[in-house]
């Protein structure tokens, strides 16, 4: 009989990309625990961990929370300071928490494993309508490399996707005119964030880490 | 420098010390008028003497704790009233817990809230208020980020956060602004600060550990070595560069 596989936790698997991302992970035939919201703080998040993983060891936690919402553009003259909180402030907020989630998780299992964050490209690039959510997701970005710096002694591994913005909205991306190529223009964002964790769960994976991984199919081709 | 900025206003965040301090300064050499938007006007005052002696005229010396709700506003506002308009935001102040280390897992979130108050919230609602100011004159932003902002940090998780947070503000409000004709920049310095001051008496070590990785061979200088920099993005001469981050740190950081 072959060992059960180990868990790979999805946070933020209400959003229509984390929801995606768990999917496609199950497809893998990866073990996935998805964790809907994070509004409680890292304390109640590893309960929900621990529990959805039932005594399975947990390798992998994904941070895949890019609510709908925050990605519909507005100007920052129209962003209320409340506004702001809740497009720039909060996201990162659930980020820490989760961050800080999988370090009590990963350690406590005394393996290593590897971290993901999501982190939109519109952080990369900089769009009109988007500063509350560019600043969120480059701070977030941030959170990856310092985090990666830190935890490496842990054999933990920790690393940015960056898919495109309408990757995170559902329904077909709007096309427009290229003025460059993309190599893949129609890769599926959350598979590609799929097969990256998998990738990077696995016994033999590289010591891939503080990096940050296009999920475009090869339209950015950053730096 | 000279007269670069001749007839222009130019209103700098953190200005007490550090990078704000020399942007102020050496904005006043370029013939700017300076508005020194401080949380303690006292810790301004020799700033402000220094620019009454070198710049085209006297400072205004704004009162502005960027953590209250209003206050960025309220030193833009002030500015304007003073000079009659704006033509640059430097946003170089940060939050007094920027430059103490962090245990990333157990550390108060509290912290991270106190940082990117400064750093993000505080540029946000700065910006807002300059818009139509900066609008009429084409004017430019400027934040002051950080090379952690780019490479990340183990001590200073947050600070790494808020600064890289920054640049995703300024890519995004380059965009957003230029077809106002604002450019929206961001400086990356790495200088001799108050903040940096006091991780060397920290950790003594880290001093020569980083003199030895710039490829100048030296700290740079706030004034002489980074402000220029910094009045370069705010005048003409940068009008076709905006979205972007320029790293002044004597080639310490080559990676972007």
């Amino acid at each position: 009989m072959s060992p059960s596989p180990p868990v790979i936790v999805v946070v933020g698997a209400q959003t229509h990309l984390g929801g995606r991302v768990a999917g496609c992970l199950a497809a893998r035939g990866a073990a996935v625990v998805a964790v809907s919201g994070v509004e409680a703080g890292p304390g109640p998040l590893v309960t929900a961990i621990v529990e959805g993983a039932a005594g399975r060891r947990v390798a992998a936690v994904v941070h895949a929370e890019v609510d709908e919402a925050l990605c519909a553009p507005r100007p920052l003259v129209e962003t209320t300071a409340e506004d702001w909180r809740e497009r720039c402030a909060r996201p990162v907020a659930s980020a820490l928490w989760t961050a800080n989630a999988a370090y009590t998780v990963l350690t406590g299992e005394g393996r290593g494993g590897t971290v993901g964050f999501v982190c939109p490209s519109v952080g990369l690039t900089g769009a009109t309508g988007h500063v509350a959510l560019a600043s969120a997701a480059e701070s977030v970005r941030l959170l990856a490399k310092s985090a990666a710096r830190r935890w490496g002694r842990h054999r933990i591994t920790v690393n940015a996707f960056a898919p495109p913005l309408a990757a995170c909205l559902p329904g077909p991306a709007t096309q427009t005119a290229e003025v460059n190529a993309t190599a893949f223009p129609d890769v599926d964002a959350a598979d590609e964030i799929a097969a990256l964790v998998t990738t990077l769960v696995a016994p033999d994976a590289p010591h891939l880490t503080g990096a940050t991984l296009g999920t475009d199919g090869g339209e950015l081709m950053l730096p | 420098m000279t007269g670069r900025l001749a007839g222009r206003v130019v209103l700098v965040t953190g200005a007490g010390s550090g990078i704000g301090r020399g942007v102020a300064l050496a904005a006043a050499d370029a013939r700017a008028s300076v508005a020194l938007a401080v949380r303690r006007p006292e810790a301004a005052a020799d700033v402000a003497a220094e620019i009454d002696r070198r710049g085209p005229t006297p400072a205004l010396v704004a009162g502005c704790d960027l953590t209250s709700a209003g206050a960025a506003a309220a030193a833009v506002a002030a500015t304007v009233e003073r000079f009659g308009r704006l033509d640059a935001v430097v946003h170089s102040a940060a939050s007094n817990s920027s430059s103490q280390p962090v245990e990333l897992e157990t550390a108060d979130l509290g912290l991270w809230d106190e940082q990117r108050t400064i750093a993000l919230d505080a540029a946000a609602e700065l910006a807002r208020a300059a818009h139509r100011h900066l609008r009429a004159t084409r004017g430019a932003v400027l934040l002051m980020t950080s090379p952690a902002g780019i490479a990340g940090s183990d001590r200073l998780p947050f600070y790494a956060m808020a600064k890289g947070g920054q640049r995703g503000f300024v890519k995004a409000l380059a965009h957003e602004w230029g077809p106002d004709g604002i450019r929206v920049n961001a400086l990356a310095p790495l200088a001799l600060s108050p903040a940096l001051e006091s991780a060397f008496a920290a950790e003594p070590a880290l001093e020569p550990a980083l003199t030895g990785r710039i490829a100048l061979g030296r700290l740079g200088d706030a004034e002489l070595d980074v402000a220029p920099a910094a009045v370069f993005l705010c005048s003409d001469d940068a009008r076709y560069v905006t979205g972007q981050t320029l790293v002044v740190s004597g080639g310490r950081y080559t990676a972007l």
